[in-house]
């Protein structure tokens, strides 16, 4: 690529020819304070924090969209820069609650970081706040008075996603970002992913916390409270206690949550093995009986709420096996239950997922397959994480320990169920065998791992040449989609579908920030818990062979397709509307025609 | 390819653009949000068969929203939200743009109105000329506050930006009709006159 050279305060950056002013400096290593530009997303230019002075222009120019030019000459803190900045800042400070010590972005906030670099001691400008009702009707949580109006949710939603639930709508100072049609978040199309969360940069986005039932149930003493730890939370938990990215956590995460007083604290993990015994044998039965190809995965609740809405026509592509939490859900409250001695009815099931989109799905009607509310909360990974520092316990610093039995043990090929492409290559793994009955002799599938958004493979087992496709991001996943629509891919046997950009590891409920940097670290402590694993491969999981010989019988038995598999809900893509009001014309304050007058 | 498809155009001098050509391709991608070329879904059902004459009347390209906006409301008045969801289906968008188009701009209404629709100016221009009297005077008049109906349905009351009619200020218009160099004690006779129409 040709490249350029511009001067940012009197440094010599050369970078490439079509860069943003941002990009230059940011690849020079200056700084430029930005609040509506997110790495993620294509850049929009409203906040203009952004600001810098370009030697030729008469205006200040928006640093994040604005492209470089040969011998341009950048200054990213003159006083008239700083003056903006500050101004721009002080207006929204002007507007905004100031809640920071009880809000749940204290100490995240980045307004709350540009209000104290700027050094803004006061605010000067005083009058009216807008003020809004929060919206809780969904597990995503909308506090409108926090919103600044930078539209990252909206770019995230559209541009990410391809779902659009979010969109700015009337005008000046009464502008809101607001759910399709004005109303609440739970009645438009939103598939719960809370991307918008996390690249929210104010605490006008949260997830809905269920830690004050989860302390009650842990310390009422007719409950037995148990708690699963989803694959992606052992390689980001830590980010929340000041680790890097990236730091594998598993053990300690263990003991903090034995600390907390969870009775048992076991492994998603464990049901990740499980559903790759499962989907893997309704590949091979679809594969073999002529049953609908590709099968796509089903392990990530955003994406199956995307396509009930989108692509309802394609659900029998989709496999009927539950996600490992309700796999679990519905195991504690049977299998597990009997194995203990233990009531269901007194079974608390709590799970810890880096998703936001798992707290809707526990709530689905067919989620009672127990004859119990499989799974009774769902803690995000900032959630759980909110819970030790409340309890005052530091992670980094503990000792570690073992999950518990009987679904404590698991595999590699279920951790990697964190990234994008793991359960694809999970999969194979054990497809590989269960249908050459040969061991794969490299575990390690390269072409499916990565952050590339749509990737494909094709797997050569036995005789059969099996292809494969990888998406993560919903707008990857609409590409596919598509594709299957078209034929393009009417020889594939299999398709791994994940919600969000990175698979789980990226997920709603992760700790922020994110970027594809912090994603692709955690990516990494993911693959190299898969192989510190001595066991690889889902098959060989000595519990899943137990549970199948105690309790299930054999992958798609009948026992299996009562409490691990499920049915899907083709959804309108139609705003729910709760009240007609909406429709009726506004107050009426007086009879006009008692007040006639004609000269 | 990274994950988000129209990020990979990041680092090009005409990104920006790109973003906005995107927006405006749409039409070919027909699909971007499982949009239906021929409007025939559930959400099409809701609205009636004039509604849906105009609708299929304009291509699928989003740049025709606002003309058929605003051809939608003259037929019913206002834009309900059968009436927006229809639109963002057969313009292959979300409700939320639509929505976000017809909260923007003030001549567009999601709610429905009474029959004649006073919309009063209240530009600099207009407000330096007397507008605010004259506000008063139509609001004692018909007894109701911006944004209201009056309970006979016959009247909504709008304070509007800039009509373009600034050098006959105070200016307002009466759903099509026109009225300029207004004063105070001309409203009672103007609305009379719709009243009689009646």
């Amino acid at each position: 690529m040709a490249k350029v050279n511009i001067k940012i305060d009197g440094q010599d950056v050369i970078c490439d020819a079509g860069s943003t002013i941002l990009e230059a400096a940011q690849s020079a290593g200056i700084y430029i304070p930005t609040l509506c530009y997110h790495s993620d997303l294509i850049p929009d230019g409203v906040c203009r924090v952004c600001s810098v002075e370009v030697k030729g222009q008469r205006t200040l120019c928006a640093a994040c969209c604005f492209p470089v030019s040969d011998g341009m000459e950048v200054m990213t803190h003159t006083p008239k820069v700083r003056e903006a900045r500050r101004m721009i800042v002080e207006l929204m400070l002007a507007n905004h609650p100031g809640e920071c010590l009880t809000c749940s972005k204290n100490q995240k906030c980045e307004l709350q970081k540009f209000a104290k670099e700027l050094g803004i001691s006061d605010i000067r400008f005083k009058g009216e706040r807008r003020q809004y009702d929060i919206d809780a009707s969904s597990p995503i949580i909308r506090d409108p008075d926090k919103c600044i109006l930078c539209g990252r949710c909206v770019r995230t939603c559209d541009d990410i996603q391809s779902v659009g639930a979010l969109h700015p709508a009337y005008r000046g100072w009464e502008t809101l970002v607001v759910p399709g049609l004005g109303g609440e978040l739970a009645d438009v199309v939103c598939v719960n992913c809370g991307q918008c969360i996390n690249r929210c940069p104010t605490g006008a986005l949260k997830a809905k916390d269920p830690a004050p039932e989860i302390w009650e149930a842990i310390y009422d003493p007719t409950k037995h409270v148990i708690v699963q730890t989803a694959p992606a939370v052992r390689a980001s938990i830590g980010e929340e206690f000041g680790l890097p990215p990236g730091t594998r956590v598993t053990k300690k995460m263990v003991t903090a949550l034995k600390m907390l007083g969870f009775d048992r604290v076991m492994d998603t993990d464990f049901t990740a093995d499980l559903t790759i015994m499962e989907e893997g044998s309704e590949l091979i039965k679809r594969i073999k009986e002529g049953g609908v190809l590709p099968q796509i995965t089903s392990c990530s609740p955003g994406w199956i709420k995307f396509i009930e809405y989108y692509y309802p026509e394609l659900l029998p592509h989709v496999s009927t096996c539950k996600s490992p939490q309700q796999m679990f859900g519905a195991l504690a409250k049977t299998y597990y239950a009997q194995k203990m001695n233990i009531d269901p009815k007194n079974i608390v099931s709590v799970s810890i997922m880096p998703c936001t989109a798992k707290k809707f799905e526990c709530e689905r009607p067919e989620m009672y397959s127990s004859g119990y509310k499989d799974v009774d909360y769902v803690l995000t990974t900032r959630e759980a994480a909110g819970m030790m520092k409340e309890a005052g316990i530091d992670l980094p610093n503990l000792r570690e320990s073992e999950y518990d039995d009987p679904f404590g043990m698991s595999t590699g090929a279920a951790v990697i169920f964190g990234n994008t492409g793991g359960v694809m290559e999970a999969a194979l793994r054990t497809a590989y065998a269960l249908i050459t009955g040969r061991e794969l002799e490299k575990v390690e599938i390269e072409d499916v791992r990565g952050m590339e958004g749509v990737r494909e493979t094709t797997i050569q087992i036995g005789d059969l040449p099996v292809k494969a496709a990888v998406a993560h991001g919903l707008a990857n996943a609409r590409q596919v989609l598509e594709g299957i629509k078209s034929g393009r891919f009417a020889d594939y046997a299999f398709i791994e579908i994940m919600c969000c950009p990175g698979g789980c590891i990226g997920g709603g409920g992760q700790p922020q920030p994110t970027n594809e940097e912090i994603r692709k670290a955690r990516a990494r402590a993911i693959y190299e818990e898969d192989e510190s694993m001595t066991i690889r491969k889902s098959h060989e999981n000595p519990a899943v062979q137990k549970l199948y010989e105690e309790f299930l019988g054999h992958p798609l038995s009948h026992k299996s397709h009562e409490l691990l598999h499920t049915h899907y809900t083709p959804r309108e893509r139609r705003t729910i509307r709760r009240s007609e009001e909406t429709s009726k014309p506004k107050t009426t304050k007086a009879d006009s025609s008692k007040k006639v007058k004609v000269d | 390819m990274v994950f988000a498809p129209r990020v990979e155009d990041k680092g090009t001098a005409a990104f920006i653009l790109h973003r906005q050509m995107n927006i405006e391709s749409q039409t070919v991608h027909d699909t971007t949000y499982g949009g239906a070329i021929h409007v025939s879904s559930s959400n099409s059902d809701h609205a009636d068969s004039a509604v849906m004459t105009i609708i299929n009347k304009y291509g699928c390209d989003q740049r025709n929203m606002l003309p058929l906006l605003h051809e939608l409301q003259a037929e019913v008045g206002y834009l309900s939200p059968e009436i927006m969801e229809a639109v963002a289906e057969r313009l292959g968008t979300t409700v939320g743009q639509v929505h976000g188009v017809a909260t923007f701009y003030s001549l567009f209404s999601t709610e429905p109105k009474g029959r004649y629709v006073v919309r009063l100016c209240d530009s600099p221009p207009c407000h330096i000329e007397g507008s605010k009297a004259v506000l008063e005077a139509v609001k004692a008049e018909l007894g109701i506050s911006e944004g209201e109906t009056t309970e006979d349905g016959m009247f909504t009351l709008e304070t509007v930006s800039c009509l373009g009619l600034c050098g006959v200020g105070p200016a307002m218009m009466v759903n099509d009709d026109v009225y300029g160099n207004l004063k105070p004690e001309m409203i009672p006779h103007i609305l009379a006159g719709y009243r009689e129409e009646n």
